[in-house]
């Protein structure tokens, strides 16, 4: 019963601050229809309105005026019958649907692989079971330390700065971390890259990525290690952080997990602190709470959603499974929640995703359609 | 008019009683605003939102001889909008049209996850920010931005002068849109309806 209260509590808080989904929307008309969230409606509205327990003592109820729904809807409601009509077909409450149907068709998840490119422009692809030496760059040793790392070891000065990258296609993870000469720890993640020097000489560290990575920085105060993502600098001042770059989202957020570590674009600066992130758009920098757990999911091989954006979760879908997202329907703001193992096969999420009565999929070869 | 408006809401209530158009008019400047951010809140559509607010103040105007008991006039206001926006509202509901009208509008503004940590973030920085403000400037500010009450409305409540709110106004407005544009490097405009509209 409790329990009831509470919920009935969210749906008209969420009512009210526009942010129920397609099904609490749903809840809402029905209990309201039944007269049973009046109760929880009048707490709210008093308190939105600062009325206080005192005031009901002024008001009788005057004279009623009959007409509730006038004329400026009268017009515009012509049309929208139609579409509303529509609207109430689509979004049947969860429980009349058929529950998700587990595709004939269904695609594997990614797998841990890696391009090394050499400055000379030689490529080796890293796979899990390699051990050993595997390239010499300049006075730079490349080995595979017992299949847990790739280690870059400085055996000399080195004269001529020379660049690599490591990088991973979609469906793609880096099977170990990257060990910068100079300790720095890198974890690349799908359809990712990052740019770096095969030795850091002068005071500077510097590194480039697209995509998502996290760092391990070998913390070193006379010289400083920044990594550059797209508009954004990140100066890390003895830390663990991880960045989201992805160029098909609209924001790259920076979240750091523990030390300091500041986020420098568009002529800001702020300094995150452990369990902070940054979000920067083309002409903003914003400082927010992370909820570090989900941003650092893929490290552990999960997809964590806290009221995912459907879009996003199928970004994010689409970089591991290797798929192409089609939205045959755009449902507007389905938001989802749930975690999974990126070893499962890509039905067991999309299944997930179909309980909710919001979104129906199709999968045809490497392409998902978004259908109702 | 100008006189009226200097009036308190209960010097203005015998007034109205008496079917003052002029007191009425000072009252419903005073509130309307109010009112319809209020009823705003819980139909998510500007049409009936401006329609319920203007049933508020009719029904109030209707109702005026009935008003003789009241003894707080913005009480007896705010909870006659408060049910007649919860009538309306399960009226609605039972109306496929009107309804239609609410959920259009309500999966129009919904807002996703990221908007809803932008705007917690903003209204908690205009917070912070504001906290910073001397008492004075922030009362006033309460009062003019968020009670949605005139200069003059605060002059009379504060026993001050329109210019001594005016340039509290302007002052807290110049501070705000400093850090605002500085730190979050948006516009004022842009984090304060965010921080009203709650």
């Amino acid at each position: 019963m409790e329990d009831d209260e509470q919920y009935y509590k969210l749906l008209v808080q969420r009512f009210s601050d526009r942010t129920a989904t397609d099904e609490e929307l749903e809840v809402f008309i029905k209990l309201a229809n039944e007269g049973r969230l009046d109760k929880y409606l009048t707490e709210a509205m008093n308190r939105d309105a600062g009325i206080a327990a005192e005031d009901e003592a002024n008001f009788l109820p005057p004279a009623k005026i009959g007409r509730l729904w006038p004329r400026k809807i009268a017009a515009a409601s012509v049309l929208l019958a139609i579409s509303i009509g529509g609207y109430f077909i689509l979004h049947k409450p969860a429980a009349l649907k058929q529950t998700a149907q587990i595709q004939p068709q269904d695609i594997l998840p990614g797998h841990n692989q890696a391009t090394l490119t050499l400055a000379n422009g030689k490529k080796i692809v890293l796979i899990k079971g390699l051990s050993g030496k595997l390239a010499q760059q300049g006075n730079t040793q490349i080995n595979v330390n017992g299949s847990s790392e790739v280690i870059y070891t400085e055996t000399g000065a080195n004269t001529a700065i020379q660049y690599n990258t490591l990088s991973t296609a979609k469906g793609e993870v880096s099977p170990y971390p990257l060990v910068l000469a100079d300790g720095t720890k890198v974890w690349l993640n799908s359809q990712s890259s990052i740019t770096f020097p095969i030795a850091f000489t002068g005071n500077q560290r510097h590194v480039e990525i697209t995509g998502e990575a996290y760092f391990q920085v070998a913390h070193n105060s006379a010289k400083a290690f920044t990594v550059k993502a797209g508009n954004q600098t990140v100066d890390d001042i003895g830390t663990a952080f991880n960045i989201n770059s992805y160029g098909d989202e609209q924001t790259i957020r920076t979240t750091l997990v523990e030390g300091s570590a500041k986020v420098t674009a568009n002529g800001i600066a702020k300094i995150l602190s452990p369990g902070q992130r940054t979000l920067v758009t083309q002409n903003s920098l914003l400082l927010q709470t992370a909820d570090t757990e989900a941003e650092t999911a893929w490290m552990t091989g999960k997809f964590i959603f806290h009221d995912e954006d459907l879009h996003s979760a199928m970004r994010q879908l689409a970089r591991w499974y290797n798929i192409d997202v089609i939205y045959d329907y755009d449902p507007r703001n389905v938001l989802l929640g749930g975690g999974f193992s990126k070893s499962r096969n890509i039905s067991k999420v999309l299944g997930a995703f179909e309980q909710t009565g919001a979104v129906k999929f199709r999968i045809e070869g490497h392409t998902v359609h978004i259908t109702q | 008019m100008d006189l009226l408006s200097t009036l308190s809401d209960e010097e203005l209530l015998p007034e109205l009683i008496a079917g003052r158009a002029e007191a009425f008019s000072v009252l419903y400047e005073r509130y309307n605003r109010n009112i319809y951010q209020f009823i705003y809140k819980y139909v998510h559509s500007a049409a009936l939102a401006d329609d319920l607010t203007q049933e508020v103040f009719i029904r109030l105007w209707n109702g005026r001889q009935q008003l003789s008991h009241v003894q707080s006039f913005k009480g007896y206001l705010l909870i006659s909008a408060r049910n007649h926006t919860l009538n309306s509202l399960k009226a609605a509901l039972r109306s496929e049209r009107a309804m239609g009208e609410v959920v259009r509008n309500f999966v129009a503004q919904r807002k996703t996850t990221d908007e809803r940590l932008l705007e917690n973030d903003y209204a908690a920085f205009l917070q912070r920010e504001l906290s910073k403000l001397p008492e004075r400037s922030r009362e006033i500010f309460r009062l003019c931005r968020q009670e949605y009450r005139t200069y003059e409305e605060v002059a009379l409540e504060l026993g001050i002068s329109k210019s001594a709110v005016k340039n509290h106004m302007v002052y807290t407005m110049k501070v705000l849109k400093a850090s605002v544009e500085h730190e979050l490097g948006v516009s004022l405009a842009s984090v304060l309806v965010v921080f009203l509209l709650r």
